[in-house]
């Protein structure tokens, strides 16, 4: 129980669905010096706020932020989930045309480490490459959660997306590592959901780049140097859209 | 014995380092990640100790048992309702009650994938269907709103799988009775009918080989 209150902690679970998530991210801004730009997705970008802030300094004024820690990309009790951030970004004013997310980590994550693994998307390091064949359909679903949203972006007037993925937890209080071949088969996933898009999508792959020390030590989210290293990873991406 | 044991220890100790620099290499190719942490992998296992393995396999074993027994419990409870009882009970004890937030959409995701729990959705009328769920996720702690918001989801799903199955078994047709040549012109039209401008989305998914329609149908899920 104690492990699981951890957990809640975290990633952010909410009393009610919509209180200790929204508490432990970074503020939502509404209206932004660059409206253009909107975020939305999970912890890793809304627990620290820091890869937003890198940014900031960078384009020299704030995007709008939607994120919310513990949001899974389309259901789950914690609002609102990345779906409903973008519906929430639609609805209020100002418009954007440009999206920076990730989504669909908590979906794989939550399962694996709160409740029994029921989906068996841990593997131990004896079982490398043999993710289960449960766990694939798992995520062949939020791919179709993930390339359905990024579509309907289209519709609502987005031009493009820059879709961050992930990276491989390391051991820490939230126990979730062996997820480095669900990370992998999801990132596969997440990059044929962008590619598949009918919305001009880049996908920002972080495997290679974050190491342990840029992990915090509940071993998921990232630290200072992990924040500024996805914000080098993305920076590129998006300026020339601006 | 102990030269041994030192020389078990180093041979372990370098295969580990070799797994944790995995994470430390320059980007690398998918397939060559995949190589060389296969090939880390297999020394680690060969420098461990037999003891260590046949340990880490029992864990994963306790795990699978315990998968295998809450399938086995929720086949034998009869319904709906009652496998929700069997799952909660199973899960959080006696009161059946969920503890923590956090654990509730993946509970009613696990519940869903069920396959008698989906042979129970199946079997009910369309309305019959939607109180089920409501009324699951009422039990689980979803709000009016949430409740409300996931039928709505429910219903768009529902249209978007009844075109898609029209879609498939047209494409199948197509694919039946068209000359090669002509084909993909055949296909191109026949996704802009179904889809619209999420054709294109179908398009590259099919050549993929990514079938989305044919993939299992998950009542309240996809």
């Amino acid at each position: 129980m104690k492990r699981t209150w951890w957990i809640a902690a975290f990633l952010g679970a909410g009393v009610s669905g919509c209180g200790l998530g929204a508490l432990l991210s970074a503020p939502r801004i509404v209206d932004a010096d660059n409206d253009d730009v909107v975020f939305i997705g999970d912890s890793i970008f809304a627990l620290s706020g820091e890869i937003q802030a890198n940014l900031h300094v960078r384009n020299g004024g704030t995007f709008r932020n939607y994120t919310t820690s513990g949001a899974e990309l389309t259901g789950g009790l914690i609002n609102p989930s990345v779906e409903q951030q973008f519906e929430l970004a639609v609805t209020d004013p100002p418009n954007s045309s440009i999206v920076v997310m990730d989504g669909g980590g908590n979906d794989i994550l939550i399962p694996a480490v709160a409740l029994f693994d029921p989906y068996d998307c841990k593997t131990q390091w004896y079982e490398f490459g043999r993710l289960s064949r449960s766990c694939k359909n798992f995520i062949d679903d939020i791919y179709v959660d993930a390339v359905d949203l990024l579509d309907e972006m289209s519709a609502d007037g987005i031009d493009e997306v820059v879709y961050l993925g992930y990276y491989y937890p390391k051991a820490g209080l939230l126990g979730a590592d062996d997820l480095d071949e669900a990370v992998d088969y999801g990132d596969m996933r997440l990059a044929q959901a962008c590619n598949n898009s009918i919305t001009s999508c880049a996908f920002v792959d972080p495997r290679g780049t974050i190491k342990n020390r840029d992990i915090v030590a509940d071993g998921v989210h990232p630290s200072t140097s992990g924040s500024n290293k996805i914000a080098d990873l993305i920076w590129p991406v998006l300026s020339p859209l601006l | 014995m102990r030269v041994a044991l030192l020389l078990v220890g180093a041979a372990t100790l370098a295969a580990l380092f070799a797994l944790q620099t995995m994470h430390e290499a320059p980007a690398v190719g998918p397939a060559e990640r995949v190589e060389r942490v296969e090939r880390a992998h297999r020394a680690a296992d060969a420098a461990r100790p037999a003891a260590l393995v046949e340990r880490a396999r029992d864990a994963d074993r306790d795990e699978d048992a315990a998968r295998a027994a809450l399938h086995a419990r929720l086949d034998a409870a009869e319904g709906f309702d009652a496998r929700l009882d069997a799952l909660l009970v199973a899960t959080y004890g006696s009161t059946g009650r969920i503890p923590e937030p956090l654990h509730r959409g993946p509970v009613a995701e696990y519940f869903l994938r069920n396959p008698a729990v989906q042979a129970d959705l199946q079997a009910m009328a369309e309305v019959e269907r939607a109180a089920a769920l409501a009324r699951m996720r009422t039990r689980l702690g979803f709000d009016e709103e949430q409740v409300a918001r996931l039928a709505a989801r429910d219903r768009r799903q529902a249209a978007r799988w009844s075109n898609g199955l029209a879609y498939t078994a047209a494409r199948a047709k197509v694919v039946d009775r068209v000359d090669d040549g002509e084909r993909d012109a055949a296909l191109a039209a026949l996704r802009t009918e179904y889809f619209g401008a999420r054709a294109e989305t179908i398009r590259r998914e099919e050549e993929s080989g990514f079938f989305r329609f044919e993939r299992p149908r998950i009542l309240g899920r996809n």
